[in-house]
């Protein structure tokens, strides 16, 4: 861990040692503020080589053809500082430390929130700085974990590496005497025209990298005629149009056990938006949109059923006469758990494509594939949780062919993580 | 004639004196519609002249790995609450029922328990401004017999008068007005067993991300 990161533990840690003042409207550096989380992986994987590791790989595992390469890291460790600032205005900033990304420390999320207390049925929030939106069911808390597994469905992978948001956001939700709940969210951001550009030159993924502010992913393996347009970079948070983007969202629980939601995204980028003056320094506006629906239903005590469907669009690029890129990409994902106590064993069926509408004997980013994954998730004591995943993904995409490999590839990736929280 | 009327009212008089002096137990079992045993029901039996009940005694809810702990409490008018914290993050702790609205603004595990006095009796549906997901119920009851049930969807009241009762079963899921269904119930000198059976909505689900 380098030394800042270091230091920046051992300060939350001397701070966390100060008792919070009582009845303390204010309250910064106090013990209830500041929370530390780590997670420490060992990993299995065979198949072809990561994209992260400059492959084409779907996982962020490299794997050693039909040998298992095994790999243990630090996945992630984090600080989680949460002032507050008034009984109903507070904060949440997470310093985020991510060895497997280029840049490995960041800031993962940082918003205010103001909640004011209810006075009836009706609650309400806002928030504003940078955050991810509210399409993912399977993050949770203020480090934006996994819940249930270590990796994330296709949908919610994506979200995490490149759709987060630096805006403000408007939330309610009301419940009524039948016991129906309806909610809605309204959001408005910037930061936001790069989006779709790892969904399209890579295509879709499944790992547990989260963007950071001022972070970047690589992009190695662009053809040649993206080369000559494109930096071998994405910075998923940055502003080139100065357009506002926009999401909406509704929530509605019909019955006790049944939560629905429907959300759409636009960042209305301009497509034809860029920055750097040499092919190797640009990046362009990506005009990106999308629906996302889900749902889940609590089937028994034991039992629980959820999922997403999203589909969209993206464009990026100058009429030539074609536009360089305009690729719709859809993904879909069943998640069954079964709980046994406070251990819960789930199931999950991925399933995602993009199809490219442009140049596609240049620059084919079409892609179609599948996942199953099965894990396990045991809290070992209050501050301790174990979880074992196994994940197969079948992937199709003609593109390896000019990385000299076959365009369907399997790849198995056995995971056992601890995670740690304080 | 004079002498053996009296005897006869001295008789009847100890007849009733005694009927009411001697005690029951009523033992309650809730269940489902498909038969399965209901946890958590508030379960009543107003007596006249049985006075109100008694607020002594502790009583607490936990918030404890971000649920209030337990879901359903059930305290006599008066009653003081305490809300002890031994979460690692704060809470904030508040109701906009009309039977106790209150609220404890922001407190963490480190600091006093904040207490609360029930002084109405009622329901009381506690929530946190910080956490949606954290949800629960205080049955604020005015006599003394009143208990809820365990995971077997029983409850033992002990003690009640001899005669005519009302067994009132809340639970804040159930389908009734108010949440609540009433059952007529004659209680003797022995123990009586009352099965209810209660139409549940299914609870919400409050294990969510978003």
């Amino acid at each position: 861990m380098p030394i800042g990161v270091t230091a920046a533990f051992l300060l939350a840690l001397a701070l966390a040692q100060t008792p919070a003042p009582a009845h303390a409207q204010v309250d910064l550096f106090s013990r209830d503020t500041l929370s530390a989380f780590a997670e420490a992986r060992l990993t299995a994987a065979n198949g072809e080589k990561s994209w992260i590791d400059g492959g084409q790989g779907k996982t962020a595992a490299s794997g050693a053809g039909d040998d298992f390469k095994i790999r243990p890291s630090l996945a992630e460790a984090d600080i989680i500082w949460k002032p507050s600032f008034g009984w109903n205005l507070g904060a949440t900033v997470v310093g985020q430390y991510q060895p497997a990304q280029p840049r490995t420390f960041g800031v993962g999320e940082a918003f205010v929130t103001y909640r004011p207390t209810p006075t009836g049925p009706l609650r309400q929030q806002i928030r504003a700085g940078i955050f991810w939106p509210p399409v993912s069911q399977e993050h949770s808390g203020p480090t934006w974990a996994v819940t249930d597994s270590i990796t994330p469905s296709a949908i919610n992978s994506w979200i995490g590496e490149e759709v987060k948001v630096a805006g403000a956001e408007y939330s309610f939700n009301r419940t009524f005497e039948s016991g129906q709940e309806l909610g809605g969210t309204i959001g408005l951001f910037g930061l936001n025209d790069t989006y779709a550009t790892l969904l399209t030159f890579r295509g879709w993924a499944l790992h547990d990298l989260k963007s950071t502010h001022g972070g970047d992913f690589p992009l190695r393996a662009m053809t040649p005629f993206m080369r000559n347009r494109q930096a071998p970079l994405t910075t998923p948070l940055l502003e080139l149009d100065d357009k506002v983007g926009w999401y909406a969202r509704v929530d509605w629980r019909p019955i006790g056990n049944v939560m629905l939601n429907a959300l759409y995204y636009d960042n209305a980028g301009n497509p034809t938006a860029v920055t750097g003056t040499v092919a190797s320094e640009k990046q362009w506006g990506w005009d990106t949109r999308f629906w996302n629906v889900g749902g889940s239903v609590k089937i028994s005590d034991q039992w629980r059923i959820k999922g997403q469907a999203l589909k969209g669009v993206t464009l990026m690029g100058i009429m030539t006469p074609q536009i360089w890129i305009d690729v719709e990409y859809q993904s879909a994902y069943v998640m069954l758990s079964r709980s046994f106590g406070d251990r819960v064993l789930s199931g999950r069926v991925d399933y995602f494509e993009t199809t490219d509408n442009t140049w596609k004997a240049v620059d084919n980013n079409a892609e179609h594939g599948m996942a199953l994954m099965a894990a396990w998730r045991q809290p070992i004591n209050a501050h301790v949780q174990w979880l074992l995943e196994a994940q197969q993904v079948l992937s199709t995409r003609s593109d390896r062919r000019r990385s000299g490999v076959a365009p369907t590839q399997n790849q198995t990736v056995i995971s056992s993580a601890l995670r740690v929280s304080f | 004639m004079f002498a053996r009327l009296a005897f006869a009212i001295c008789l009847l008089s100890s007849v009733a004196l005694a009927g009411a002096s001697h005690a029951a137990d009523l033992n309650v079992t809730v269940r489902d519609k498909a038969g399965k045993p209901v946890r958590d029901v508030v379960v009543t039996v107003d007596v006249a002249g049985a006075g109100p009940a008694r607020p002594g005694g502790t009583y607490q809810v936990v918030q404890q790995q971000m649920k209030f702990d337990p879901f359903i409490l059930v305290v006599p008018v008066g009653a003081e609450v305490s809300f002890p914290n031994k979460d690692v993050v704060r809470h904030h702790v508040y109701s906009f029922s009309p039977t106790k609205a209150f609220e404890l603004k922001l407190y963490g595990r480190e600091q006093a328990p904040r207490t609360v006095k029930f002084d109405k009796a009622g329901v009381v549906a506690l929530g946190c401004n910080i956490h949606d997901s954290m949800v629960s119920f205080i049955k604020v009851v005015a006599t003394p017999f009143a208990g809820k049930t365990d995971a077997n969807g029983q409850v033992r009241l002990r003690g009640l008068p001899a005669g005519a009762a009302t067994v009132k079963v809340w639970h804040p899921y159930q389908r009734a007005v108010a949440n609540e269904i009433a059952r007529p119930v004659t209680l003797g000198v022995q123990e009586v067993a009352l099965a209810v059976g209660v139409d549940m909505r299914p609870a919400p689900d409050r294990d969510r991300a978003y």
